[in-house]
């Protein structure tokens, strides 16, 4: 009976979560359930859900990427320091900031896998250096705006409502989904983390595809810092601090554990807007940064206890 | 040489390269700092340097001994902050306070690695997570309760901490005792026998009868207090209580543990290891603060340190 309860919060826990959030939210301040609100919040959740996409993936193989706030923030100041607004030259630097994520997941990928860090202690260091690299970049002075496409893609809306992020954001978990669910190289990424070995033995090279689903985490984070950088519109040097925390803490609501092997993407998506609506919830009612620390930690305690159990 | 103990051999000979390369790299380093840059041999910049070292070679040992016994230690930034807080905020001018606050901040420090053990012990949550929670939520009830720095610390306090005769400072000598206290402990009690066991191989410590609940909550606890110590050290440095004071501790110690040759996956590596890695970084801290660099070169040199190391450590494992 235990067993059944555990695998029923799993797998829809986190839905049940957000209805109960939506609910006592819509209790406390009828005004943060109105369909205007939920759009400006799914607007916003969109930058973390795409980045949780890509974390979402290496949960599942095994990995982990703390690197992605620094990383975010990286693309943010590319886009927006590069091109200053204008419009000219957009569509290069948006391939430049995607090749950029690509090679951030290439490298985080390769010190996991070639060189056997820990994908914890691994991505930290990444995440430092490349805090180092917009630092130095910067000059510690955020400078710069994002050019009209990006502002477009990061604020902008579709037949008057719908947010083009959230557009975007859809479109991409849809294919994640997709990739899992059905075709040969999904399948991969769960064996790679239900059993390195045995899925070696049979045949899949798990190093290369560790490495690639790094490489598609680090696109999808590159694609969230471009949507951040048109939504702040000017870059600030510390917008990224809380996504890793936060990105671990969607998926880890949504149902996907350490262990590794088994996930699914939609309740990551479910997750990330649990995270951003408590978030704004939080401010309205004047808990704001602290009860956000407090809240964020008490629910990913809880709610792992909850999926996981006890140890015997 | 190997040493049995309970049918778990601990080849310690080759364990103890690490340590070697640490201290080695160490002397070469202090070497060349001391001899191509003039104004880091100042005896005013040597006494800063010792007090520089204090708080995170403190905190290493504590991250070395979690790591060790097979955890990660995330909440010491966390730990800081609320020593820092409650510190500045209740010790007042009589040494009666004083006395009552630093109880107060010990058993808080007691608490929280007690916390961290437990939730280690009875879940399956990843001690990652589990810390890196705990530290949230801590920090929240800190920012909580005082968002912006504040209070002070009475002067006879902070004199008695930052006391110096020289290059020596009371935060130097806190550093030697506690580091031959917790050498002595990890290399020769029993407690820190069945730490390393526990982090080298947790089912065998299990069937071999070792009491891991215990062994992990006195990691945890041992940690805090040692972060609580230097948070202690850091408030009379900058004299007001700050939330956001351990920020920047949790990844250094890390590192410094690493560099010192403790692997993370646990079970082998020392603690005196752990006082070289933090002094190299503190080290290259201060050399890159007074040489004039710009700062921002600290997060590269601090964030290609933590790889370096971790890939020299990922060649041993258990």
């Amino acid at each position: 009976m235990k067993s059944i309860l555990n695998k029923v919060f799993q797998r829809g826990g986190v839905y049940i979560s957000l209805i109960l959030l939506l609910i006592i939210s819509g209790i406390i301040s009828p005004n943060t359930v109105t369909p205007m609100h939920l759009l400006r919040i799914l607007r916003v959740a969109s930058i973390l859900g795409i980045m949780s996409i890509g974390q979402t993936l290496l949960i599942i193989s095994k990995g982990i990427d703390l690197s992605v706030g620094a990383h975010a923030t990286l693309v943010m100041v590319i886009i927006s320091g590069i091109t200053l607004g204008n419009p000219k030259y957009t569509f290069l630097v948006i391939i430049i900031c995607l090749l950029v994520g690509l090679l951030i997941g290439f490298i985080n990928g390769l010190l996991v896998v070639k060189f056997n860090i820990e994908p914890l202690v691994g991505s930290l260091g990444v995440s430092t250096l490349i805090t180092g690299v917009y630092y130095l970049y910067t000059k510690g002075f955020a400078a710069g705006v994002a050019p009209p496409f990006i502002h477009y893609v990061g604020t902008g809306t579709v037949f008057g409502f719908l947010p083009v992020s959230l557009i975007i954001w859809a479109i991409l978990a849809g294919i994640v989904i997709f990739i899992l669910k059905r075709t040969i190289f999904g399948r991969y990424i769960y064996a790679c983390g239900a059993n390195p070995e045995a899925a070696f033995t049979a045949g899949i090279k798990v190093s290369n595809i560790r490495i690639l689903i790094y490489m598609v985490s680090g696109l999808l984070t590159a694609i969230s810092g471009l949507v951040l950088a048109g939504f702040l519109n000017s870059p600030t040097l510390v917008a990224g601090s809380s996504y890793p925390l936060d990105s671990i803490a969607a998926v880890i609501i949504g149902g996907t554990t350490f262990a590794g092997g088994r996930g699914n993407i939609g309740g990551t998506v479910a997750g990330s807007v649990v995270i951003v609506f408590l978030a704004s919830f939080l401010t309205i009612i004047g808990l704001g940064q602290a009860g956000k620390f407090i809240f964020q930690g008490l629910i990913i305690l809880v709610l792992v206890f909850i999926y996981t159990g006890r140890k015997k | 040489m190997h040493i049995k103990v309970f049918k778990l051999k601990i080849n310690f000979k080759q364990t103890y390269k690490p340590v070697f390369y640490t201290y080695l790299i160490l002397s070469i380093i202090s070497t060349i700092f001391l001899v191509f840059f003039p104004i880091f041999r100042s005896e005013k910049n040597i006494s800063n340097l010792l007090v520089q070292i204090a708080p995170l070679a403190i905190i290493a040992i504590g991250q070395a001994i979690v790591i060790i016994g097979g955890g990660v230690d995330l909440s010491v930034g966390a730990v800081i902050s609320v020593t820092s807080v409650i510190a500045a905020n209740f010790m007042g001018d009589s040494i009666l306070a004083t006395l009552i606050t630093l109880i107060c901040i010990f058993a808080c420090a007691v608490f929280i690695g007690y916390l961290n053990g437990l939730i280690c012990n009875e879940t399956h949550i990843p001690p990652l997570i589990v810390t890196l929670s705990t530290a949230s939520i801590i920090q929240g009830f800190i920012l909580l309760y005082r968002e912006t720095p504040g209070g002070s610390i009475p002067k006879f306090f902070s004199n008695f901490i930052l006391y110096k005769f020289g290059i020596i400072s009371t935060p130097i000598i806190m550093v030697i005792i506690l580091n031959i206290l917790f050498i002595y402990i990890m290399s020769r009690s029993t407690f820190g026998l069945y730490t390393y066991s526990v982090g080298g191989h947790e089912e065998y410590a299990r069937m071999v009868g070792i009491n891991i609940k215990k062994v992990r909550i006195g990691n945890y606890i041992i940690s805090a207090v040692l972060s609580s110590m230097a948070g202690l050290i850091l408030t009379c440095r900058i004299g007001s209580g700050s939330s956001l004071l351990g920020a920047p501790f949790v990844l250094d110690s890390i590192t410094a543990v690493i560099i010192g040759g403790v692997t993370f996956a646990g079970g082998l590596g020392f603690v005196s290891g752990a006082l070289g890695g933090a002094c190299i970084i503190a080290m290259l801290s201060n050399a890159l603060n007074i040489s004039g660099v710009s700062p921002f070169y600290q997060y590269i040199v601090k964030g290609a340190l933590l790889i370096i190391a971790m890939m020299a450590s990922s060649k041993r494992k258990l």
